[in-house]
């Protein structure tokens, strides 16, 4: 493996996009910073700037009007990029899910490619953490 | 019984009121036009707007409810709580005189109405868009009045100024920004670091929960309901539970009461706990977020523990709880929260002394107790400006929170800012730790039912229900059909009513304070946006370009363009 | 020659391991594990066996990502001031003697060298953002300014009261000099302006998170992020050498003694910088201000009163 490669699993930087969710994944992936979960042991940061970020963390159920703002961040983080939906939400509309319902997308893929799905309402951080680093391995495969 | 304040609206309103009392609520019919009279007094008796909605009655027109909480007032009427003024509109000409012209508390709500009914407020005082964007045609107005323009330089913000000359100064905060995870734009128009004026645009989080309950029925609203946030995510259970129950007559055994008390007051500590480690966060002190944070951990593992859930519970049913507390939880919860205690109480101190962090927050984001009035500040927000309001004393929801049984005290502070809000939050989270002890104490020594029957049918056709979520006053409105399905919920939550204070607050701050004073009030945007839009249900997917080409189409056809 | 070649590699991994340091040591006080020195067994064959190296791998991953340019940005500043202000970090760690060497400190006026190699390096730091158009950018650049004004103003006068009591303008002199009371006194001074110029926590608001977004950084990615976290590596090398190499009597002392000296007082540094970090939130820049105008002033008149006595 190239020192690039590793490098890029060795140090993912995560921007989080809310996207019109409960809040409730967002808190979990808060405390997946937080003192027992800890993922900087692993290098993972999550960062202020899209610009700065690898891997795209998203959740909620995209209401329409979140819609242009969500695709230009996903337009400002540069390439290799992993997007990471989290939550249920994210994944598939969850609850919000309803064929009548006019004010939500559902989910995320119509709008950009989504590489790991973590399902859940919402996961625990120990979820979050196994599907950013499916999405790291992910990472190191792109060029 | 009710005679005074009959009396006083009897005055201005002579022929034939009819009034009718049920639960703890005094309904009266009144005429619209009398509407915003009828405001000034309750306003100047010292009551608090709780809603002013309104409800589609399909043929028969719209019912304006306006819902005031008259516990702090002179008016005494026995136990009536609450007054509901409902008033009758045609859909012909749905127009009514403006409340929110009289006191902000109704500003947001009336624009709510304005943009999802097509409910005209006359004179109301901000007639922008509350949930649609701007450049939207407006519902009420579109007929009447030039539509803007659809750009993003338009003069629709209230800084007077144009945005194009305010250019090099104006700085939009959001709809992301790292300081609030979630979306909105403050707009803060600045003089070196110094805030001159501000305005605050939410609805990016849109959902359309309303709608969602009303297709759903009662029954199964109530995970809708935590889900609207998850943060708050007991309140909101307890709240919607306390709404759905006050439609039947229902007694809840005591244990479940107590169960409930003790997941309310669990949930307010992590929502306290949590808030104190964004804000340490937000004035760039990690270390105070890690230890918080570290702290909430445990307060989860009892709640898991409990519900076998970390942050939606599930739980909540009408008539009860759906699960027990083995003795053996119970003392070993009662341990960790006695550690927990301790530990945070000493923390406590050195947070509220240390001094940077007091230098950050004193007279930062300054709320007097008479802008906190006016503007309907709930809350911790309204305490920390002294305004001694909390509804689990004044309205109490289905829970234990009589004061001659349960131990507990409302805390206030006198600072009127940031920092009076950090210290009344702290206090809260000992005062609930506090409560939730108490009722470990119960839950380990008796045992007994934890839900009872509930009937077929609803005694009653409308209820309202009432909360406080870590974050202020909750309110649900309920009503239902002749035949037992739901025809409408309303829900207003503490952070829709404190974020229009926001622009109030940031003016004069530095701006390394915008996130602080956003942060203070603890406000939580998934809240705010849960609202629906009726009638227009587009089944194709829309995208942002394709709203504004047809709302240019639109306004084409009509011929205004 | 060879110790100017052996320099750079020092420097570089002394750089990177003081700030894996600083991110160790202050995770370490916030009650987390922090990068992991031994990383777990059954992780070593994807997560790597250690992450002492963690800043260099935060600098490559940069490195291999597409740098984008704003449309509102000027170009040319904007691409290039990244790497003179990396030329003038690098170029600054000859004149600054390690342990015992001299390198090239022993020139003449090699202290004004330093000095305006450091002060350039900040510059460009500076300079670079503000091509970068964006407002937050803007905001973090003024308070950068702000703070660089200040802190310059101890950071300079530490440094020739120094040498106007050693009575020489060459680093090098100055290093192997007598050890007197100006030393603590112009330290002190040195210090409190090493604080605000690493940006340690209360003087990290030009970067501030939550307030500005990245502050400076906002629109930089990829390769010029790189570029700009490996010129702070330099620097951090810089200040922390030339602190230890001026004002505390090390140089006199033969190598093997020096050069652990020189790692047990630097990595003692790194600890109180990193509690610094840890222990406080961050001041605004009007308080942050008001707070250096305070210290320094009455730190240049203790100081003023050492030299004259």
């Amino acid at each position: 493996m190239s020192l690039l490669k590793k490098s890029r699993i060795y140090s993912p930087w995560l921007y989080h996009l809310h996207c019109g969710g409960c809040n409730g994944c967002d808190i979990e992936i808060l405390a997946a910073l937080s003192p027992r979960f800890d993922v900087e042991r692993f290098g993972i940061q999550l960062v202020a700037s899209p610009r700065h970020a690898d891997i795209l963390l998203i959740t909620g159920p995209m209401p329409k009007q979140i819609l242009p703002m969500a695709k230009r961040v996903y337009e400002q983080v540069p390439d290799p990029k992993v997007v990471v939906a989290i939550g249920s939400c994210a994944c598939g509309g969850g609850i919000f899910y309803d064929p009548e319902n006019y004010a939500i997308l559902g989910t995320p893929d119509s709008l950009m490619p989504i590489d790991v799905y973590i399902p859940g309402c919402p996961p625990k951080p120990e979820a979050i953490i196994n599907g950013i680093v499916q999405g790291i391995l992910k990472l190191s495969k792109k060029s | 019984m009710s005679e005074n304040i009959i009396n006083r609206i009897k005055e201005i309103y002579p022929n034939g009121l009819e009034y009718e009392i049920s639960g703890n609520w005094l309904i009266i019919k009144v005429k619209p036009e009398e509407l915003d009279k009828i405001a000034k007094i309750m306003i100047n008796l010292g009551a608090r707007i709780n809603h002013v909605t309104a409800i589609d009655l399909e043929s028969k027109g719209f019912e304006i409810i306006n819902v005031y909480d008259i516990t702090h007032t002179n008016i005494s009427l026995d136990n009536i709580t609450n007054i509901i003024f409902k008033a009758n509109i045609s859909k012909i000409k749905p127009e009514y005189p403006s409340i929110g012209k009289i006191t902000w508390q109704a500003v947001w709500a009336e624009k709510e109405l304005k943009e999802l009914l097509g409910i005209n407020p006359i004179g109301l005082p901000d007639s922008r868009h509350q949930f649609l964007p701007y450049e939207w045609p407006n519902p009420v107005e579109s007929k009447l009045r030039e539509i803007p323009e659809v750009n993003i330089d338009g003069n629709y913000l209230q800084l007077k100024m144009p945005i194009k000359e305010a250019y090099q100064s104006l700085i939009p905060i959001g709809p992301y920004h790292p300081g609030v995870i979630e979306g909105q734009v403050v707009y803060v128009k600045v003089e070196g670091e110094e805030i001159v004026a501000a305005d605050i645009k939410t609805g990016f989080h849109h959902r359309g929960i309303m709608k969602l309950i009303e297709n759903r029925g009662y029954n199964r609203g109530v995970f809708l309901a935590e889900r609207i946030c998850g943060i708050c995510s007991g309140a909101h259970g307890l709240a919607y539970i306390t709404c759905a129950e006050n439609l039947f007559d229902i007694e809840i055994p005591e244990r479940a009461l107590y169960i409930r008390t003790l997941l309310a007051e669990l949930n307010r500590i992590h929502s306290h706990l949590l808030w104190l480690g964004v804000v340490a966060d937000v004035i760039g002190w990690k270390t105070g977020f890690m230890y918080t944070w570290g702290l909430r951990e445990r307060i989860l593992d009892i709640i898991e523990s409990i519900t076998g859930n970390r942050i939606t519970y599930g739980i909540w049913r009408i008539g009860g709880v759906s699960r027990d507390i083995s003795k053996e939880i119970a003392i070993k919860a009662k341990r960790a929260i006695e550690e927990l205690k301790e530990e945070f109480s000493k923390m406590a101190l050195e947070i509220a002394n240390h001094p940077v962090i007091k230098s950050r927050l004193i007279s930062v984001g300054k709320l007097t107790y008479q802008q906190a009035f006016n503007g309907g500040a709930v809350g911790p927000t309204a305490r920390g400006s002294g305004w001694k309001i909390d509804v689990r004393k004044d309205n109490p929801p289905h829970a234990i929170y009589d004061q001659s049984i349960i131990s507990w005290e409302i805390v206030t502070d006198e600072g009127c800012d940031s920092y009076a809000r950090m210290i009344v939050r702290i206090k809260e989270v000992l005062v609930s730790t506090d409560i939730v002890i108490q009722c470990l104490d119960y839950l380990s020594k008796r045992s007994g039912e934890i839900k009872s029957k509930v009937e077929e049918k609803p005694s009653k056709i409308e209820a309202i229900g009432l909360n406080e979520a870590p974050r202020g006053e909750l309110f649900y409105y309920m009503k239902l059909y002749e035949n037992n399905s739901l025809q409408a919920i309303r829900i207003r939550t503490p952070s829709y009513r404190n974020n229009a204070l926001i622009p109030l607050m940031l003016i004069g701050c530095n701006l390394a304070d915008v996130p602080v004073v956003m942060g203070s009030i603890d406000q939580c945007l998934a809240c705010t946006d849960r609202i629906e839009v009726i009638k227009n249900n587009h089944r194709k997917i829309m995208r942002w370009e394709d709203l504004i080409v047809m709302s240019v189409n639109m306004s084409k056809k009509k011929g205004l363009l | 020659m060879i110790e100017l070649i052996l320099i750079i590699f020092t420097s570089f991994f002394l750089g990177l391991f003081y700030s894996f340091l600083i991110r160790k040591f202050s995770a370490r006080l916030q009650w987390r594990i922090g990068p992991l020195v031994f990383m777990y067994k059954d992780l070593r064959s994807i997560m790597g066996i250690t992450r002492i190296i963690q800043p260099l791998y935060d600098i490559i991953k940069l490195f291999g990502k597409k740098t984008i340019i704003p449309e509102s940005s000027r170009k040319r500043l904007f691409i290039y001031s990244p790497y003179i202000s990396l030329i003038f970090a690098f170029i600054s760690i000859f004149f600054i003697p390690f342990s015992g060497i001299s390198l090239l400190s022993n020139v003449p006026y090699s202290l004004v060298i330093v000095s305006y190699l450091l002060i350039g390096s900040l510059l460009f730091m500076i300079i670079g953002p503000i091509a970068s158009g964006s407002p937050w950018a803007f905001i973090g650049v003024r308070r950068e300014a702000e703070l660089f004004l200040v802190t310059e103003f101890g950071f300079i006068i530490s440094l020739f009261s120094m040498a106007i009591s050693k009575n020489s303008l060459i680093l090098w002199e100055i290093s192997i000099s007598e050890f007197n009371l100006v030393n603590i006194t112009a330290g002190l001074l040195m210090f409190t302006s090493i604080l605000g110029k690493l940006h340690i926590k209360p003087f990290d608001m030009s970067e501030a998170e939550a307030e500005i977004v990245a502050g400076p950084y906002t629109e930089y990615s990829g390769k010029l992020l790189g570029i700009y976290y490996l010129t702070k590596i330099f620097l951090i090398y810089d200040f922390i050498a030339l602190f230890i190499s001026i004002f505390i009597p090390i140089n006199t002392l033969p190598i093997y003694l020096s050069i652990p000296l020189f790692l047990i007082i630097s990595i003692l540094i790194i600890f109180i910088l990193s509690i610094i970090h840890v222990l406080n939130p961050r001041y605004r820049i009007k308080n942050a201000l008001i707070w250096y105008i305070k210290i320094i002033s009455i730190l240049c008149l203790i100081n003023i009163i050492t030299m004259v006595m």
